[in-house]
């Protein structure tokens, strides 16, 4: 099924409570990334290594994942490959259902959100509970995340009081964060203690130890790692990194582009299971490998540069079509500029074709990338394989080719543009749904060539 | 071997186009000298919001029991395997307190309860300090297992100056992690827990600890 992306960023805009929310959010955040990287040339010094360190890793991604399998066996942790979202989730399931696990706490993972993981454990009758802050709020409100770091950041304060009023038992309507805060904490706190499985995503995994990386705030990472007997990781391909020396950079530049922390609350760096002296752990650590498309992006030249991506998020608080519309409009499950590169690789240009046109061009998200994902030129690329595409609209199709019959003729290009100049007061003044908001152009009352002419004659 | 795995790996290998990887960078980790580095890691830790005390080798028993009885927490997390947990004890022991320690002696199985229900604060120490980002690195192990520094509402951590290191990748290289590998569980801890997610406003304690408090031991000064 195709998705309608106009439609609902066009929506979007008339919601004066999204623009509000997303507004103060990216402004926050920009200013926050800003204020981490106060030094400039160290800024471009980190971006290059960042950009090199994964670039070398994707060299040699299929050595460095069986590296990675072969020192996480050794270090006891259960490596499995799914080719599939669905192969994902029945691996997962039958995890679970070996231990006779019913309740599932989850740590944030974008991967799992990818292959619709708690809908699929819904199913076989296991809550899978998310309880990062942001996705326990989107959780209960029964929505998806709409920015991949801060996924409840299209509501506001009162609005999540509301949802906690509505949804938790003996809860009253409350604007005080701290209080919110706490709720959440006490709720969660007894489902740590109650959970038989443990899930969450990867941020690094290190080829050469058999590392475990994740990167956090809150402690439920740690929390859902640490005290179910059974942790399940899972992460995309890509997600691999050659050596351990390469994490600190990484991190520096992930949690600087995220939150502009110079470091996050926790990092946890985890090689394995509970050992025989230990007294808590999990007992069983298991890592899902996803590609899901992954290893189709791999095979373009150009486009294997998304693979960079280590999700911070920077991209999408630097766009000004997400900060406008939100996350929700692209109604896939990474939004903003990666978003509009991964899902039309992932899902089909025919599905997912349409969100590659929500973008200015503006070049900002290339521009703050910290592995320096040319995400413009990707965008581009994207577009121009859209448009070759045979399902085009006839109208389009047309506009098209009478435009490259002129542009490609000089003398009718002259022609036409010495009638649109000269005729300009008679261009017409509806254009379509451009004249719906907009007054509609009028061209300039001489051509660039002759502009250009004169000014040599000068 | 999996037909998954198999598919996945023989794309990659089939893939015609391999990323350059020739992007020269000079980029270094930040270094300070002996002076800035702990007031680099003291300033660091204050803006996560983490409590500082500098105290020295004879009296940080003594302030970790002014801590608990000017917070009245009574009921804290201890080793008794490590020095300074022993030290802890004696400490407590000396006078009558009201407090009652008791040491993480047994698997998580039949601990756990009591440590999510009934244990306010916990006491262990760190293997080192990053000047850089303000972090304490916690390796847990049998003495000092990982749930020690996570689930007590108030973490109070001791650190001495002397394992205090520039920053991350120093701490990589002297542990020689690359090729000796990795502890079951290794932490790097820059602040009490914290969540931004209600409309950008920082709460304090979201999951873990609400409160992290160091006590500081300075290198003495020749």
């Amino acid at each position: 099924m195709k998705n309608h992306f106009r439609e609902q960023a066009v929506e979007a805009l008339a919601d004066p409570s999204i623009r509000d929310n997303f507004r103060g959010a990216m402004d926050f955040l920009r200013d926050k990334r800003q204020a981490a990287f106060p030094n400039n040339d160290e800024l471009a010094e980190l971006r290059s290594l960042g950009h090199q360190i994964k670039a070398n890793t994707l060299s040699r991604l299929p050595d460095l994942l069986e590296q990675l399998e072969e020192n996480c066996t050794k270090n006891g942790i259960h490596v499995h490959w799914a080719e599939t979202p669905e192969q994902a989730c029945e691996i997962i399931h039958s995890v679970i259902k070996q231990h006779d696990g019913k309740l599932a706490v989850k740590g944030k993972s974008m991967v799992s959100e990818e292959i619709s993981l708690n809908h699929y454990l819904e199913a076989q009758g296991i809550e899978a509970l998310e309880s990062d802050m942001g996705e326990y709020i989107v959780q209960l409100a029964n929505e998806t995340p709409s920015h991949i770091i801060m996924p409840a950041i299209h509501k506001n304060k009162d609005q999540i009081a509301h949802l906690f009023e509505d949804k938790i038992e003996d809860v009253k309507y409350t604007e005080s964060v701290d209080e919110l805060i706490g709720t959440g904490r006490r709720i969660l706190r007894e489902k740590f203690f109650e959970a038989d499985i443990g899930l969450s995503g990867v941020n690094f995994a290190v080829a050469e130890t058999g590392t475990l990386c994740l990167v956090e705030n809150e402690g439920n990472g740690r929390m859902c790692t640490t005290v179910p007997p059974v942790h399940i990781a899972i992460t995309g391909i890509e997600k691999v990194v050659e050596k351990l020396s390469d994490i600190p950079p990484l991190l520096s530049l992930l949690t600087r582009s995220a939150t502009g922390q110079n470091i996050s609350t926790y990092f946890n760096m985890i090689s394995s299971p509970r050992k025989t002296d230990e007294k808590d752990g999990p007992k069983e650590v298991h890592l899902v490998l996803l590609d899901n498309g992954r290893s189709r992006m791999f095979q373009d030249e150009t486009l294997q540069q998304t693979l960079r991506c280590i999700r911070c998020g920077a991209c999408m608080n630097h766009c000004p079509v997400y900060s406008r519309i939100g996350g929700h409009a692209y109604g896939t499950v990474y939004p903003g500029p990666i978003g509009q590169v991964v899902m039309p690789q992932i899902e089909g240009l025919d599905k997912q074709g349409e969100m590659t046109e929500g973008c200015s061009l503006n070049g900002a998200c290339g521009e703050v990338c910290p592995v320096e994902i040319p995400l413009p030129s990707l965008i581009r690329k994207l577009r121009e394989q859209k448009a070759a595409l045979p399902s085009r609209g006839r109208k389009e199709a047309i506009a098209w080719t009478v435009w490259k019959g002129i542009y490609g003729t000089p003398f009718l290009y002259k022609c036409f543009t010495y009638a649109a100049t000269r005729f300009r007061h008679v261009s017409p003044k509806s254009i379509g749904s451009w004249t719906d908001y907009r007054v509609a152009p009028k061209p300039a009352p001489k051509t660039l060539h002759e502009l250009i002419r004169e000014r040599k004659n000068d | 071997m999996s037909i998954a795995k198999d598919n996945i790996l023989q794309r990659l290998r089939a893939a015609k186009h391999k990323p350059s990887t020739e992007i020269p960078s000079n980029w270094q980790p930040p270094r300070f000298d002996k002076k800035e580095r702990l007031l680099q890691f003291k300033k660091s830790l204050i803006m996560a919001h983490a409590d500082i005390i500098e105290t020295t080798e004879d009296t940080w028993a003594q302030e970790l029991l002014k801590i608990a009885t000017s917070k009245r927490l009574t009921q804290w997390l201890y080793s008794p395997d490590t020095v300074s947990g022993l030290a802890f004890n004696r400490m407590v022991e000396s006078q009558p307190s009201g407090i009652t320690l008791t040491p993480y002696n047994q698997p998580i199985e039949t601990f756990k309860s009591q440590l999510f229900h009934e244990i306010e604060a916990s006491f262990t120490e760190v293997k080192a300090g990053i000047a850089d980002t303000g972090t304490l690195v916690i390796i847990p192990d049998k003495s000092e297992p990982r749930l020690m520094s996570l689930v007590p509402p108030v973490h109070v951590a001791l650190f001495r100056e002397s394992t205090l290191l520039n920053n991350f990748s120093e701490l990589i290289e002297q542990e020689n992690w690359a090729t000796k590998g990795l502890p079951s569980n290794a932490l790097l801890v820059s602040g009490p827990s914290k969540t931004a997610d209600i409309q950008q406003t920082l709460a304090y304690g979201a999951h873990g600890p609400k409160e992290l408090i160091v006590l500081i031991i300075a290198d003495i000064k020749t």
